[in-house]
């Protein structure tokens, strides 16, 4: 047996060895955030580690030392995510309204660590990505109660941005006023008009006045300023909590679940490499179909002979043709693929307009 | 009507806007339609194959089959030419088993003929792309022709189309060769009046549409063999038989009067690796005979990459799934052996 002074000598030499591909470990980490930062991505993608470490679990023979393998594993990728939040909190992350907002909250869930830039509304932040004064852009696209975000869904169609991710917001409505509110004093409620739509039956039974504001967490910013105990606004928990307004009541809104579906939009493309595991990806397209019969009937077939399973198809108003549609288009599968590729040179035959928007994790967070 | 309309399918117009020829293959496929047509009008004397596997079940394979043909052509290009048989759709007797790729383009799914009539163009374009060669296909389904029109070198009409109407009108708005085979019964009466049909100008429903044809003056007979009515195959090869034809020909006053022998089918009694033997006997009577000459234009071979013939999914890589093929050493041979004797 071996004694002490050699078991030493072995572990300084294997921690010499750990730490030269642990530098390598980080300098690949570092690409990554690059990637990252020009692709508008999150850093953790929690989906992609769990299934690595299940994966690179079975590289170790001893089956007694798996589980701290786990652990191990776990904690590189702590690491390394810490150290490409770092890299990217130089990221800038535009979003439409001002801090507080919903907006803010899914671009600060998304972007912990960058710079999140507010913009007057969702034209100006989709304009400052294009422009390349920041980016991405954090932008609804769509509520689970009152359904697409028309002018979002407008800026993709026309603009040069491309999804790299989507985010599900959860959206929990409250009613808040300056402290010493009470809520049966409440006569007029002030908030963005999506969130007095979502709350309509709350405010009907109790006849409260709205009034609307440009979003949520300016109408909390009024009531502030006004000062009126009679006067509330209905907006999230941290919104509140950012003006110092008490909270009157929760869940106000009509459903029990209210979800907003936010998307990030970069300049480039994400192309991720899925081999093997592509069950969670997804594409959006948007398109024109040629003024046929059936043209539309055609494009769909097109879709559905390839495999690819089409979650959801809105028709939106082209704006100077009057009773002529675009088509945007959500599917699951993988299109960077070569069946993908033949999909998309096929239904440009059949398509005025067709455009590859972009590409996502289902529930990339 | 007890037909359910499952969905409506991209016109040929849209098929070949999807996957367009480039202008390059364009040129090559009117040169490539040049050298066959100058065969059957007789002012060329190079001795045509129609060459390849019963059935096209899997592109791959069947691009590697043809760039091979591609080189054994360069080897024999002063007596041979080759058109490659890629056969899209394959009548069933009964109606059942693989249709071809038309029906099943992947051929252990059901049919999906949306994706099928996709697969095909690509499989004739590929072909035509990337080997310069036109290939020829079996006009089982006419309607589909309009699909393939600007990729396709030959047509042949089957055994059991060859008496249709829709099949002769519609060959005779082709602007390639078409053969007519002989009926399964073997009534050569039939085949000579399809080619008669082919070659003159008719007015018919075409796609929806109400067309005019011009005739096609290269419609010709091809010779399979045929069936007894007990059921026995029986040869239509022979000097005899080629001397027959040959008589037809001289009563009928068809233009370009031409024949192509099939190896296989009836003629070999599907023993696939009889074709070389059958070939050799034919180059034996157009020696003895300068008509028999004069109207053999070429053969038509079945061959692929391995020897022989499996049910679908039991097949190997370059195996026939449908009738049995030569494969391809013996096919190698063959050819060489053909050009040597020419």
């Amino acid at each position: 047996m071996s004694d002490l002074k050699t078991i030493r000598e072995e572990i300084t030499e294997i921690d010499a060895q750990m730490a030269a591909l642990f530098e390598k470990r980080m300098k690949a980490a570092r690409k990554v955030a690059a990637y990252k930062e020009a692709h508008g991505l999150s850093v953790r993608d929690r989906k992609v580690e769990a299934e690595k470490i299940q994966r690179q679990k079975e590289l170790i023979g001893d089956e007694e030392l798996r589980s701290y393998y786990v652990l191990f594993q776990q904690s590189v990728m702590d690491i390394a995510s810490a150290y490409q939040e770092t890299l990217i909190s130089g990221m800038k992350v535009a979003y439409g309204g001002v801090e507080g907002a919903y907006a803010y909250l899914a671009a600060k869930k998304l972007f912990p660590s960058s710079r999140l830039i507010s913009n007057p509304d969702f034209r100006e932040a989709y304009r400052s990505v294009e422009k390349g004064e920041n980016d991405c852009a954090v932008l609804p696209i769509e509520n689970s109660i009152a359904g697409e975000v028309g002018a979002v869904m407008d800026l993709l169609y026309q603009g040069s941005l491309n999804i790299t991710q989507i985010y599900d917001l959860p959206i929990r409505h409250r009613l808040m006023g300056i402290k010493g509110t009470r809520l049966e004093d409440i006569k007029t409620v002030i908030s963005h008009s999506q969130a007095i739509g979502q709350c309509s039956r709350y405010l009907s039974k109790r006849h409260l006045i709205t009034e609307t504001a440009a979003n949520t967490s300016a109408a909390a910013e009024r009531v502030l300023e006004k000062g009126d105990p009679t006067v509330a606004a209905i907006a999230s928990e941290e919104t509140a909590e950012l003006f110092g307004l008490e909270i009157l009541d929760s869940d106000i809104q009509n459903a029990g679940t209210n979800t907003t579906r936010f998307a990030v939009f970069s300049r480039n493309l994400n192309t991720p490499v899925t081999a093997g595991r592509n069950d969670h990806e997804n594409f959006i397209l948007v398109f024109t179909v040629k003024n046929e019969a059936g043209a539309l009937a055609l494009t769909l077939n097109i879709i559905g002979a390839h495999g690819y399973n089409m979650r959801n198809l809105k028709s939106r108003p082209l704006k100077d043709l009057a009773w002529r549609y675009y088509f945007y288009l959500e599917a699951e599968g993988d299109i960077h693929t070569q069946n993908g590729r033949e999909m998309l040179q096929e239904l440009s035959a059949l398509c005025a307009d067709l455009k590859l928007v972009g590409t996502f994790r289902e529930e990339p967070v | 009507m007890s037909m359910l309309f499952k969905r409506e399918l991209p016109p040929a117009r849209i098929v070949k806007e999807m996957y367009p020829l480039s202008a390059q293959s364009a040129a090559v496929k009117a040169e490539n339609d040049n050298a066959v047509r100058a065969i059957f009008r007789g002012e060329s004397d190079k001795f045509l194959l129609i060459i390849g596997p019963c059935s096209a079940d899997r592109e791959d394979a069947v691009l590697e089959y043809i760039s091979r043909l591609r080189n054994l052509q360069e080897k024999v290009a002063d007596k041979i030419l080759m058109i490659p048989r890629i056969y899209t759709n394959k009548p069933r007797t009964t109606g059942e088993g693989y249709k071809g790729m038309l029906h099943q383009p992947d051929p252990d799914s059901a049919p999906d003929m949306l994706k099928g009539i996709i697969s095909i163009r690509k499989v004739h374009l590929r072909a035509l792309e990337e080997t310069g060669f036109s290939s020829a296909d079996e006009m089982l389904y006419p309607v589909n022709y309009p699909y393939l029109s600007d990729v396709l070198s030959y047509v042949a009409v089957g055994a059991r189309s060859v008496e249709n109407q829709t099949h002769r009108l519609v060959s005779s708005g082709l602007d390639i060769p078409v053969g007519m085979k002989n009926p399964t019964g073997g009534i050569l009466s039939v085949m000579m009046n399809a080619i008669k049909a082919a070659q003159n100008p008719h007015t018919f429903v075409f796609s929806g549409w109400e067309v005019k044809s011009t005739g096609n003056p290269l419609a010709h007979a091809i010779l399979r063999g045929y069936s007894h009515k007990q059921g026995s195959s029986a040869p239509n090869y022979h000097y005899e038989d080629l001397i027959f034809v040959h008589e037809l020909y001289e009563k009928s006053g068809l233009l370009n009067p031409s024949m192509i022998i099939d190896t296989n089918h009836a003629n070999s009694n599907k023993k696939f690796d009889q074709q070389p033997r059958i070939a050799k006997e034919v180059l034996h009577s157009m020696r003895l005979s300068p008509e028999i000459r004069s109207l053999v234009k070429g053969l038509m071979v079945e061959s692929y990459l391995e020897d022989g013939s499996c049910p679908p999914g039991h097949a190997a890589y370059g195996q026939s799934i449908t009738d049995p093929c030569l494969g391809w050493e013996k096919t190698e041979r063959m050819v060489l052996e053909i050009a040597d004797l020419l």
